[in-house]
């Protein structure tokens, strides 16, 4: 309250006293001493902490005052007047930027002491002395840089979850090249574009390695296409690489180091060189000519800083106008930058940047004014000259200018793109002297089609690489056989929402169906005998049901961009170990909860590095046992009663069983006597899990090191899935990952001790039984134990291992759940079952190692809390005790 | 904000003064900053934890979250007490920032008001503090009481993974 209206008076008081005050304190009119000024300072600052903004300005504007004072030249007032220009700027910027109370202590500080430094000085001033006292230090604002940092920080995280995307779909892209076939052209203008993108999202982010990378990319595809060379799929992928690796750094780092691009940089302009030489039209370019005459030469950096901010903003324009189409602004922006240059290139005499300038500007006209649909093409042309025109601007601070053939294609393709036809039609007439006015000379009403006249047709590409795949209109000669427009499929929109912010969402629907169901089963509501009300109740049920499943699905992601990332591997690693590989992938559409996803990444990777090294056999190997050279290897995912199963098969040698079971005898993981029959298939084969257990012979660069199948297990197994392996000697080998729907929930029997509720995992459960006495032994220092089916387990009691005081001692009365963990078989001892439900599994709000035996909590339906045993942590705590 | 309170600011850095909510514990008042509150509530059923020291006295739903509940008796030693109609559960809010948000429930006795504490009201803790001194802040002399200002993230701090672990 009260500094509210200290605020509000004192910018009263300022407003009617500011328009003298203004000139007391300028020192235009009437300089004033700086002691005067000191003097006048002195109530403002000890107002300040109060005063808010309007004592602040005044202070600001009194040092300012100061600075230019007539005294400020003397030598003795130097050091005061430099701290109080200072400071005057440093407030007039907080002001500005509204950060004034941020740092309202730091600025009462430095004010104090700047007032007992001009004071003593002025004291000694005035008997004649030198003052010994030194300057206090200048005002630093150190939260403005680091605003500046947090602002950058922010917008780098956008840029990465945006570019992972991008860099995904780039890789796709590259793969899809080698089946392109008749797509090729279209693949790779994507390609294109998306390296482009990519490119200028690094420019905004001022990350030049990273720029100069993707543009040298762009211009190796370019050479590569002009010149009808094979696409350089490996080196693209290579560069994919190093810019994926550098944006995940960014994940982590806003500041990380890019590496050094010169290696690829190298072989991307070798690629482009050996091109162009084998295009047959290399060597004899010539660099384009820029003068710019003496008397301009001064307003050249102004052209040249003011053209690369509205490049900047053009390209960003493109790139949301590929994104969004139907955004005209854009389209509008773009314009008139390009004409803004060329109005400023025209009056240095630039002419190849006016010339270029101009043809971009009439493409982008014709788009504006809706004379034909502004496709991707012609984004990619745009983006293309804005290029050119950076190149040019850089020629004129003493760069390489860029090569005239290209600049002459370039507008070339611009003009062709500019002067082609309207959206079809049959009725419009031909207009004669359409090529001579591109921008002016079609129709100029758009909705009204018109047949593109025969002179007009495509057959004047002058680029024959670029064949303008997706415009299927105005590449058909003929009006008669004119297709209806394809829209392209429009891209679902999408928002990105915070993990925390979801997570909070689903917490809240599970609390409201607990509500619920406590509210249908609340006694007072069951007496009403409401027809009305019971529909309206289960009306809200089944809107709740559907709300938390809504819910739940939030969080739900498809495996696809998983399994594209597994095509590069079979590629990769295919090619590194001399075998070919045909992998199919099924139901990448599955979805599974995000964190799962995220996890089976590794494990995966792992089993296809394995399927391909050690299953397929090496071509040779193949034919002679009759199998297609080619191997193959599937990699699937469906729903499987609750869960999701993925299936990754191939058509390869099989597991060799007498021979793992060998290893595992030589190796001591079971003993030597052990029967081979004795063990089921899946047991023998389930021990290449084991850690350091390998078959192959050598160990290669790719697997045979007994480490990846450990990881394999251990993370599915942290996932709470389970792992299956089907093979058959000679025919190939199929594992298959049984993973959990979501990490949030787990299937659960719920029982009881005395008064308190457990859940126990059903997927540790083998079963449960009620015990005989007679089968319950006593073993010496090692608790009890009972007989199971020829085995001896031990038994734990859940009312012992947590210390309860109530709950059932007699055996006989109570169940005997049987778990298994790690292949350890246990049983534990409960009073009942009560049931078997899913549960949504929360932390308990401590550090795990805190509770011993627990995973975590449950909310059950009756709103309380049920704990829910960690099988594995419990076991263990009871055997270490 | 209140003059006092920037005054305060002023004058003395180590303590800040502000706003603090008191409440019982057996016959002593104490407050807690308030800043450090969450939110009060009755009462609730407990799921008590298995191994975890005697103040622990378990877990509460706490609208679809999990969070462990002190005894705030217990913990300072004093007799535990029957719970009654006043007896509440102060949600507290401990650790640095949102990824080490800790977050914890206080049984108290009761919850009385919220208030304003300046600098001028403060005195640091007593020379005389037992064991438990090092969870108090200092005290602060109102008009007829004093109130035991506790540092409360010290006070959960100590359910500490290591604490936790030394206590059994």
């Amino acid at each position: 309250m009260h500094r509210t209206s200290q605020v509000w008076r004192d910018s009263r008081r300022r407003a009617l006293k500011s328009p003298c005050g203004a000139g007391r304190w300028s020192g235009h009119n009437k300089p004033m001493s700086i002691a005067t000024n000191i003097a006048s300072l002195r109530p403002l600052v000890e107002r300040f902490p109060t005063g808010g903004r309007a004592v602040a300005s005044e202070i600001a504007q009194v040092m300012r005052a100061i600075a230019k004072d007539d005294q400020a030249a003397d030598a003795t007032y130097k050091a005061l007047v430099d701290v109080c220009a200072a400071c005057g700027e440093s407030l007039m910027q907080l002001l500005g930027e509204e950060r004034l109370d941020a740092c309202a202590d730091e600025i009462a500080e430095h004010l104090a002491e700047l007032m007992g430094y001009a004071e003593q000085l002025l004291a000694a001033a005035e008997l004649g002395e030198e003052l010994t006292l030194a300057a206090p230090k200048p005002l630093q604002i150190a939260s403005a840089g680091a605003d500046a940092e947090r602002m950058f920080a922010e917008s780098v995280g956008m840029f990465v979850g945006n570019a992972l995307g991008q860099l995904a779909d780039l890789e796709e892209e590259l793969m899809s090249i080698e089946s392109a076939g008749d797509n090729l052209d279209e693949v790779i203008a994507s390609v294109r574009r998306t390296v482009h993108t990519i490119k200028a999202e690094f420019g905004v982010l001022n990350m030049s390695e990273a720029q100069s990378l993707c543009h040298q990319a762009e211009t190796t595809i370019d050479a590569v296409t002009e010149n009808e060379q094979p696409f350089p799929i490996d080196l693209m992928l290579a560069v994919c690489d190093q810019i994926k690796q550098f944006v995940e750094r960014l994940a982590d780092n806003v500041r990380a180091e890019f590496g050094d691009p010169e290696p690829l940089l190298q072989r991307l302009r070798k690629v482009a060189a050996d091109a162009a030489e084998a295009g047959g039209n290399g060597g004899e370019d010539e660099p384009l000519v820029l003068e710019v005459e003496g008397d301009f030469a001064e307003s050249l950096p102004e052209f040249v800083s003011e053209a690369r901010s509205h490049l900047a903003d053009a390209e960003v324009a493109m790139v949301e106008l590929s994104s969004d189409p139907d955004n005209l602004e854009n389209l509008n922006l773009t314009f008139r930058a390009f004409h803004t240059i060329k109005g400023v290139a025209g009056f240095l005499n630039l002419t190849p940047i006016v010339e270029l300038a101009h043809a971009a500007e009439t493409l982008l006209d014709g788009g504006r004014s809706q004379k034909f649909a502004f496709d991707a093409e012609d984004i990619d042309l745009v983006l293309a000259s804005g290029d050119m025109i950076t190149q040019l601007i850089a020629a004129l601070e003493g760069q390489d200018a860029p090569g005239k053939r290209a600049w002459t294609q370039l507008i070339a393709r611009l003009n062709e793109r500019a002067r082609r036809p309207a959206e079809s039609g049959p009725e419009a007439p031909e207009q004669p002297d359409a090529p001579e006015q591109p921008a002016a000379a079609e129709s100029t009403e758009p909705c009204e089609p018109e047949p593109p006249a025969a002179g007009e047709s495509p057959a004047a590409v002058v680029t024959p690489a670029q064949p303008a795949p997706a415009q299927p209109v105005a590449a058909k000669p003929a009006p008669a056989a004119k297709k209806p427009v394809v829209k392209a499929a429009r891209v679902e929109r999408t928002i990105k929402v915070s993990t925390t912010r979801l997570d909070m969402l689903v917490d809240m629907v599970g609390e409201l169906v607990i509500a619920q169901s406590m509210v249908l089963q609340d006694p007072a509501i069951q007496r009403l005998a409401s027809q009305s009300l019971t529909r309206n109740i289960g009306q809200v049920g089944k809107i709740t049901r559907d709300l938390q499943e809504a819910a739940m699905s939030l969080r739900m992601v498809t495996v696809k961009s998983t399994f594209q990332k597994m095509a590069r591997l079979v590629r990769d690693v295919a090619s590194k170990s001399g075998k070919t590989v045909r992998l199919s992938i099924a139901g990448e559409d599955t979805e599974l909860d995000r964190n799962v996803v995220e996890q089976i990444s590794d494990p995966l990777v792992h089993m296809i590095r394995n399927a391909i090294d050690h299953g397929i056999e090496a071509p040779a190997d193949r034919d002679a046992v009759g199998k297609p050279q080619e191997g193959s290897l599937s990699l699937s995912a469906y729903h499987q009663g609750g869960s999701i199963v993925i299936e990754i098969a191939d058509d390869g040698r099989g597991i060799d069983r007498d021979k793992v079971f060998e290893k595992a005898v030589s190796k001591g993981l079971i003993p030597a006597d052990t029967n081979p029959k004795a063990l089921s298939d899946s047991e023998v084969f389930n021990m290449i899990f084991l850690p350091g257990f390998s078959t192959a012979e050598k160990v290669t660069d790719l697997s045979g090191r007994g480490v990846g199948m450990d990881v394999v297990r251990r993370n599915i197994e942290a996932l709470r899935g389970k792992i299956e392996i089907d093979s058959e000697l000679g025919k190939g080998t199929t594992f298959r990952l049984r993973l959990p729907l979501t990490l949030a929930i787990i299937d659960g029997m719920i029982v009881r001790v005395g008064q308190s509720r457990y859940v126990v995992p059903t997927l540790s459960i083998e079963q449960s039984f009620r015990p005989n006495v007679e089968d319950v032994h006593h073993v010496v220092d090692r608790g009890e134990c009972v007989h199971v089916r020829g085995a001896v387990l031990p038994i734990y009691r859940l009312k012992e291992v947590f210390a309860q005081s109530d709950g059932l001692d007699d055996l006989a009365e109570g169940i005997l759940i049987v778990v298994e963990v790690d292949g350890q078989r246990s049983c534990l001892f409960v009073d009942e079952i009560v049931g078997q439900q899913q549960v949504v599994i929360k932390s308990l709000g401590m550090s795990r190692d805190r509770v011993v035996g627990l995973s975590g909590g449950a909310i059950m339906t009756d709103g309380r809390v049920a704990l829910i045993v960690d099988v594995g942590t419990l076991v263990e705590s009871v055997l270490t005790a | 904000m209140d003059t006092v309170i920037e005054n305060a600011q002023l004058a003395q850095t180590s303590f800040e003064g502000g706003k603090f909510l008191s409440f019982q514990l057996s016959k002593e008042e104490y407050g807690i900053e308030i800043l450090k509150v969450r939110e009060i509530i009755g009462m609730v059923d407990v799921t008590s934890l298995p191994r975890t020291p005697d103040y622990v006295l378990g877990v509460i739903n706490l609208r679809g979250r999990i969070i462990p509940v002190v005894d705030l008796r217990r913990k300072f030693g004093m007799e535990p007490a029957e719970f009654t109609n006043e007896t509440c559960v102060i949600v507290v809010d401990c650790g640095s920032d949102a990824d080490n948000e800790f977050r914890v429930g206080c049984i108290v006795d009761s919850v009385s008001e919220v208030l304003t504490i300046g600098a001028e009201h403060f005195e640091g803790p007593p020379r005389c503090a037992n064991a438990s001194g090092e969870y108090i802040n200092g005290l602060a002399k109102l008009k007829d009481r004093v109130l035991i200002l506790l540092d409360i993230d010290k006070v959960i701090g100590d359910i500490d993974p290591a604490s936790l672990a030394a206590a059994q």
